[in-house]
């Protein structure tokens, strides 16, 4: 994934996977708070500590705080899912910036190698494993999107990924502080959501950095 | 030219009079009525603080960004701020009125930051 901040303000993600789209595309059901009311508490507390805190202090909160806090909790993913619907194909670096790929290429290309031969992506191999080799060059080349936000939304998409995040923190164990249990992860099924929180924190990182706070 | 519209009450009226004196009077109900007043006028004046809790999800930078945003402070003042949350589990960003110190937690949960109110003293 490549990130880049156009002149106009606006956000370019590029050469996504389809992993990464389908992360982006999970993100209201990863932070989805409603069957996890650890998490709603975590996203929508009290105002006040338990011993300052009046019934009618905490009432008012729940009448009239409360649901602008959804409100706006929701808007966010509002926000993202439009403009995920916005994704393109990426026709790749080539076409976007052609002769910026010499070093990829040059293997394909023959280049010479140290010892001034040149080197082969065939030499000193058997025919079947030519043969695999050709069929792995055969597949259809794994498809990268692109996607532009606009730099106002920027904030949104921070949000419904740090709610994700709390929420994936919150229901399995995950989170910035600790070296995850990879294995207990792994049995349980849940390690994608340990590369979904990885992916989140790198680019809410570059969105505070970069965008949002860019001082 | 404009003419006010005429008071429903004669200006000496009885009854209006009457409502008047009424009204001026004390009576068991309205004794109480300054004390409720001051209870809650005391409870509405007193500082309350509005304190950031640590979190392992939230980055420190965007911490940093929030408090900024919200309380306008220096980045200097709002980077010690994040430093104390983060290597003291807490910190007070703003001691002052009940209200403001509503709306300002709720600004900084509308931001996901772990925060609450606590009064001061």
């Amino acid at each position: 994934m490549h990130l880049q901040k156009l002149p106009d303000g606006s956000i370019r993600l590029s050469r996504l996977n389809p992993w990464d789209v389908q992360t982006f595309r999970s993100l209201p059901a990863l932070a989805d708070y409603t069957a996890a009311p650890e998490a709603e508490r975590r996203l929508l507390p009290a105002p006040a500590i338990e011993s300052d805190l009046t019934p009618e202090m905490a009432m008012d909160w729940v009448e009239y705080v409360v649901p602008e806090l959804r409100e706006s909790f929701a808007e966010s993913f509002t926000t993202v899912m439009a403009d995920l619907e916005t994704l393109s194909l990426d026709p790749g670096p080539e076409a976007e910036d052609a002769g910026d790929g010499v070093a990829d290429d040059a293997e394909e290309q023959g280049e010479p190698s140290p010892s001034g031969q040149k080197s082969t992506a065939k030499g000193n191999v058997s025919q079947q494993a030519v043969e695999e080799m050709q069929e792995v060059e055969e597949e259809p080349p794994m498809p990268h999107f692109v996607l532009t936000i606009p730099g106002d939304h920027a904030e949104a998409w921070f949000r419904a990924m740090n709610q994700a995040r709390i929420v994936l923190s919150i229901r399995y164990g995950i989170d910035s502080e600790r070296v995850p249990e990879l294995g207990r992860l792994l049995e349980a099924g849940q390690l994608e959501y340990w590369f979904q929180y990885e992916l989140f924190v790198s680019l809410q990182g570059w969105l505070v950095e970069a965008v949002l706070n860019p001082e | 030219m404009f003419l006010p519209p005429p008071s429903p009450w004669p200006a000496a009226d009885p009854l209006r009079l009457l409502f008047r004196a009424m009204a001026a009077l004390p009576d068991s109900d309205t004794e109480l009525l300054p004390a409720i007043e001051e209870e809650e006028s005391s409870d509405l004046d007193q500082p309350w603080h509005v304190v950031v809790f640590n979190d392992p999800v939230n980055l420190m930078s965007y911490v940093t960004m929030v408090i900024r945003r919200i309380f306008g402070y220096s980045r200097e003042k709002a980077e010690q701020m994040m430093l104390d949350v983060h290597q003291k589990g807490q910190c007070i960003v703003w001691t002052g009125g009940r209200e403001p110190a509503e709306l300002y937690v709720k600004q900084l949960q509308e931001h996901q930051l772990l925060c609450s109110m606590k009064k001061a003293g």
